[in-house]
């Protein structure tokens, strides 16, 4: 396994090293803008601490208690990051086929999947994570040792999280080898995954961090006292880290030895668990669909005769189809629909009891559903280009124009995109009683907004694509998916200023009759961001259409 | 019909096709042959508009191919080494799709002739995703006989082709060059090339370094075949 290992270092190191030109340009502009996100995201934690520190007597515990939700919450993430990567490294890698050919033991090959899984799946999260630590360091005053027990913790912290997806995916594969029943299990994993997040969310968890709702205090301090998930190593973590800078080194050592102790004898369990499971669990992803999927003239073909847009309309049907078969799409969409409940259960949650307040947030709303778009279009949208993969040579030696191309995939994904927006900002102003001026001008600005980042996604997918790619996620994390996430929450940003001036004058005049409704302001407003919209896009869409013609691989 | 001039491409300091000049004539079987890394892929690769040249010029039945991609890939197809296709279509979603892109007319019934050619039409409803390499590459060579292109152009065509198969892709061959087709043909297999090329280039670091027919390049040597004078060039 280490010699398996060690020519990963290699691969690494040389593809470091192969970094010349522009792609070595683009990489240190990508880690200049991550550096500064992250000094960004630390003094925003810094400046919460300070907060939660300066509350006399419970300052220490509210720190303490937010540190826990903090590591419990990147634990979940974690899992779940694994839950789906852990399905390519272990079962669909391109070198497993070359590995298993080798005369090497399978719970080598395992081990050296499951180190690449860990790593994939937490590695991001652990470097956010890491301005947290530094902002705890800070405002406690806690010196380097801190850092290093940390570094130290994080490394069987990450790796229990992840072992768990690993876990799942690999009896998955071993006890569902039929690909229709492994489909089945992985939707309805996904759903009951889905089911524990919104009854957990519905369960109003804010209620108990507000002192106000408990009503006798001691509830609330002893809330606080209490362990968050006790039986998750995200607790021995915290706990570990609390005993350090307290100075309990035997607390400390105890709760190390538990993470080290148990990550060593789960990953010696595993490994000899893939003695006996793996190779059946791959054979068994190999097997393939045999369904049969009986010819039906779709509608692209039999409705729309226009000539011109023929080529269009057949890439808008392939991508159809695709979707409606690819099933990881679907556990996918299971999650985002959860996601969408609690999005809109939280508005509703919110302690609101006053009109103002009401419209303010409906307005605020919509930079913060057009954040969420975004997330769902860098899933979607923007690795659709990428997931073009091998067979992005048809398209290249199709006597097509690319533009046909971009716009069968801009048309395919803006649709439910904007139905999703739309319900996010229509179903929350429901909830907020907003007013009919704010529905409105929301459900115009969030129209336009959904169609802009949905241009966005295609164009920066094009932009930076990748065919080779072994995992779509990969894609997604890469630095093209970092740079549409940026531009388009600087978008949604730029959109919320244009519209804070009409918005508050429109509430000044509600207020004030000494106010007048000033509708060049409304106007002047509206035209600015249909050019910045209009503008962006076309200029995205521009360098799109010129990436792909360019591109070669 | 493919005109090739002064055709040179270079990826950074490495140069992958240097100056090559090749003229193939309509309804010819024209054989490109090189060792690995010879530049066979990077020149069929640029002729079918998925790389761009450094320098010199393609056409295609007099379109030049870097400045009417469009137009001239009409004329065009293409099969690459690696059949790569779209995972979750059938067979016959595939052509289908094919032949829309392409723009091709009452297309049903030259499908299901295509597909019983090469034996696939039992398969014909099942997704790509379970279709073997040699399955693959028949189905890409049932989509470019669909298209009824002016220039073929094949790169190792024949891998992963059962025997019988190889058999219907030679007649095929034929039957096309007939009608007037041309085929470029990127190949390792120089007994086939030796049967049914009518001209053969070779090519070794980028450069040709013998073209013509093939008797011409055997010489008049009759204890010679193509293979031995092809490794006396390019070793």
């Amino acid at each position: 396994m280490l010699l398996i290992l060690r020519y990963r270092f290699v691969s690494f190191i040389n593809k470091i090293k192969n970094l010349k030109g522009w792609k070595r340009l683009k990489t240190l502009i990508f880690s200049i803008v991550s550096f500064f996100l992250l000094i960004l995201l630390y003094l925003s934690f810094l400046r919460i601490l300070k907060y939660l520190k300066g509350v006399e007597l419970i300052g220490d515990l509210l720190i303490w208690k937010l540190s826990s939700m903090v590591f419990v919450i990147s634990f979940s993430m974690i899992v779940v990051s694994s839950l789906i990567i852990s399905m390519t490294t272990l079962f669909y890698s391109y070198d497993l086929k070359f590995l298993f050919s080798l005369p090497v033991r399978e719970d080598n090959i395992f081990g050296d999947k499951t180190i690449s899984t860990v790593f994939y799946s937490s590695w991001s999260l652990v470097v956010i994570i890491m301005p947290y630590v530094l902002a705890l360091m800070k405002v406690n005053g806690f010196g380097l040792g801190f850092l290093v027990s940390f570094v130290f913790l994080v490394v069987p912290y990450a790796f229990l999280a992840a072992v768990i997806g690993v876990i799942f995916s690999l009896l998955l594969m071993y006890f569902f080898p039929n690909s229709k029943t492994r489909d089945a299990v992985w939707i309805l994993s996904s759903l009951s995954f889905s089911l524990v997040y919104v009854a957990l969310r519905f369960s109003k968890p804010e209620k108990l961090l507000r002192p106000d709702m408990l009503g006798v205090i001691a509830n609330y301090l002893s809330y606080l006292q209490a362990p968050t998930a006790p039986y998750l190593p995200s607790w021995w973590f915290t706990k570990a880290l609390i005993s350090w800078s307290g100075s309990n080194y035997s607390n400390f050592l105890f709760y190390s030895f538990l993470l080290y102790g148990s990550s060593w004898f789960l990953f010696w369990l595993l490994l000899k668990l893939s003695l006996k499971t793996y190779l059946k669990a791959f054979s068994g992803s190999q097997s393939v669909n045999q369904k049969k999927y009986f010819y039906k003239n779709p509608f692209e073909f039999k409705f729309l005769k226009f000539s011109e847009l023929k080529d269009l309309l057949a890439f808008f049907y392939k991508e159809r189809i695709t979707v409606k078969r690819d099933i990881r799409y679907f556990s996918q969409i299971i999650l985002i629909i959860a996601l969408s409940m609690v999005y809109v259960f939280s508005v509703k949650s919110l302690p609101l009891d006053n009109y103002e307040a009401k419209n303010f947030v409906s307005f605020l709303n919509i930079t913060v559903a057009g954040f969420v778009v975004s997330a769902i279009s860098l899933r979607f949208v923007f690795t659709s280009i990428s997931s073009e993969g091998g067979a992005w040579w048809i398209v290249k030696t199709a006597p097509v124009k690319i533009e046909n191309f971009l716009f069968a995939k801009l048309i395919f994904y803006f649709i439910p995109i904007y139905l999703f927006s739309m319900v996010l900002v229509s179903v929350s102003n429901y909830y907020l009683e907003a007013d009919l001026f704010m529905f409105r001008l929301s459900v115009f600005i969030i129209t336009v907004m959904s169609f802009v980042i949905s241009v966005f996604a295609v164009g920066f997918g094009s932009i930076f694509p990748d065919f080779n790619i072994e995992n779509i996620h990969q894609v997604e994390s890469s630095y093209g998916g970092f740079i549409f996430m940026a531009a388009s929450v600087f978008y949604c940003v730029i959109t919320a200023t244009i519209f804070s001036y009409p918005v508050r004058n429109y509430f000044f005049c509600l207020y004030n009759p000494n106010y007048t409704f000033e509708k060049t302001l409304l106007y002047s407003a509206l035209l600015v961001f249909l050019i910045i919209s209009f503008l962006s896009s076309f200029f995205i869409f521009s360098r799109a259409v010129k990436s792909l013609k360019s591109h070669e691989s | 019909m493919l005109k090739i001039e002064n055709l040179t491409k270079k990826f950074g300091n490495f140069t992958a096709v240097d100056s090559v000049n090749l003229d193939i004539k309509e309804g010819e079987v024209f054989g490109f042959l090189g060792p690995n890394g010879a530049g066979k892929t990077t020149t069929v690769k640029i002729i079918s508009g998925i790389l761009k040249p450094t320098s010199g010029s393609v056409s295609i039945d007099g379109i030049d191919v870097i400045n009417n991609p469009i137009e001239s890939k009409k004329m065009i197809s293409y099969i690459p080494d690696e059949p790569f296709v779209y995972p979750y279509l059938t067979a016959r979603e595939f052509l289908r799709f094919i032949a829309e892109v392409y723009k091709i007319e009452n297309y049903n019934d030259k499908i299901d002739e295509l597909l019983s050619f090469f034996g696939l039409l039992d398969y014909a409803d099942l997704l790509l995703s379970s279709y073997s390499h040699g399955m693959k590459q028949k189905l890409l060579i049932a989509s470019v006989v669909l298209r009824n292109p002016k220039v073929m152009l094949f790169d190792e065509p024949t891998v992963g082709l059962d025997p019988l198969s190889v058999k219907k892709f030679k007649e095929l061959i034929k039957r096309l060059t007939l009608a007037g087709t041309s085929v470029f043909m990127c190949t390792h297999i120089l007994e086939m090339a030796e049967k049914i090329c009518d001209q053969v280039a070779v090519i070794n670091k980028g450069k040709i370094i013998a073209s013509g027919k093939v008797k011409d390049i055997i010489g008049h040597d009759k204890d010679k075949n193509l293979e031995d004078v092809f490794l006396e060039l390019t070793s």
